[in-house]
C-alpha cells in the first residue's frame, strides 16, 4: 500500500515537491531514511512529522491510509 | 466537531479590528480587553529589504491543534472569550497578520491569557513565513 507525505515550507523546496507517493515503508523511523535517500537535502533539513496531523516523538508504525506530513520549524505570528 | 477558523486569505483590515471590539458592547460583564496585533516589519537582511511575508500552513492540524490551545487557556484563566485571526497568503510589510483578543472581568485574566496564547500560536501551529525581498528572492522566517 502506499501513503502520502506532504512537504511543508522550505521542506518543499529542499525536494522540489509539495508531495509524493511512496510505498509505506512500514514505520516512521524507515520513512524518515527512505525520504533523505531520496531527497539529500532533507538529510541537513530540521523537520519533524506528523501522522494524522499528530506530531510523532517515536518511531511507531504506519497505518495504511495514514496522513503524512513533514514539517520544518513553525514561523508564524 | 465543528473547529474554528482562525485562518483568513490576506491581511487583517483595521475595521475588521474595530467591529470585533464593537461587538462586545453588549457583553457587560467583561470589564477588561486585551488585544495584540502581528505587523509585518520591513527587516533589512543583508541589504535586501522584506517587502512581504507570505504565509502558509498545514491548516487542519493548526486547527485542531489551535483547539487544544483555546481549550488550556480557558481551563487557566477565567476569560469571557477570547478570538484569534491569522492571515494566509501574501501579506505586505505595515499589514496586521495576527490578532489575538481576549476578555475578562478582570484586566489581568485578559493580558496574562493574551500573552500565552500568542507565544503558543508562533510556539505551536504549523505555520510558515516566507520573508519576499524586494526585487528578487526570498527566505524562510525564523521564529525566536
Amino acid at each position: 500500500m502506499s501513503i502520502e507525505i506532504i512537504f511543508f515550507g522550505q521542506l518543499a523546496d529542499k525536494t522540489g515537491c509539495s508531495n509524493v507517493v511512496v510505498d509505506n515503508p512500514g514505520s516512521i523511523d524507515a520513512l524518515s531514511m527512505v525520504m533523505k535517500m531520496q531527497y539529500p537535502n532533507l538529510a541537513t533539513a530540521k523537520f519533524v512529522i506528523a501522522v494524522n496531523n499528530k506530531i510523532v516523538f517515536d518511531n511507531e508504525p504506519i497505518e495504511e491510509n495514514a496522513k503524512l506530513a513533514f514539517m520544518p520549524p513553525f514561523s508564524g505570528g | 466537531m465543528q473547529l474554528k477558523n482562525i485562518f483568513q486569505e490576506g491581511a487583517i483590515a483595521a475595521h475588521f479590528i474595530a467591529e470585533s471590539i464593537a461587538k462586545h458592547a453588549t457583553k457587560t460583564e467583561i470589564g477588561g480587553h486585551n488585544i495584540f496585533l502581528g505587523q509585518v516589519r520591513a527587516d533589512d537582511i543583508d541589504g535586501k529589504k522584506v517587502t512581504a511575508i507570505e504565509y502558509t500552513s498545514h491548516v487542519d492540524m493548526a486547527l485542531e491543534k489551535m483547539h487544544e490551545i483555546r481549550e488550556a487557556i480557558f481551563a487557566k484563566y477565567p476569560l469571557t472569550c477570547m478570538h484569534v485571526h491569522h492571515s494566509l497568503g501574501v501579506i505586505k510589510a505595515g499589514e496586521i497578520c495576527l490578532f489575538v483578543f481576549t476578555s475578562s472581568k478582570h484586566r489581568k485574566a485578559a493580558i496574562d491569557a493574551c500573552a500565552e496564547c500568542v507565544e503558543r500560536i508562533k510556539a505551536e501551529l504549523p505555520i510558515w513565513g516566507k520573508e519576499i525581498f524586494e526585487g528578487d528572492g526570498y527566505q524562510w522566517k525564523v521564529n525566536n
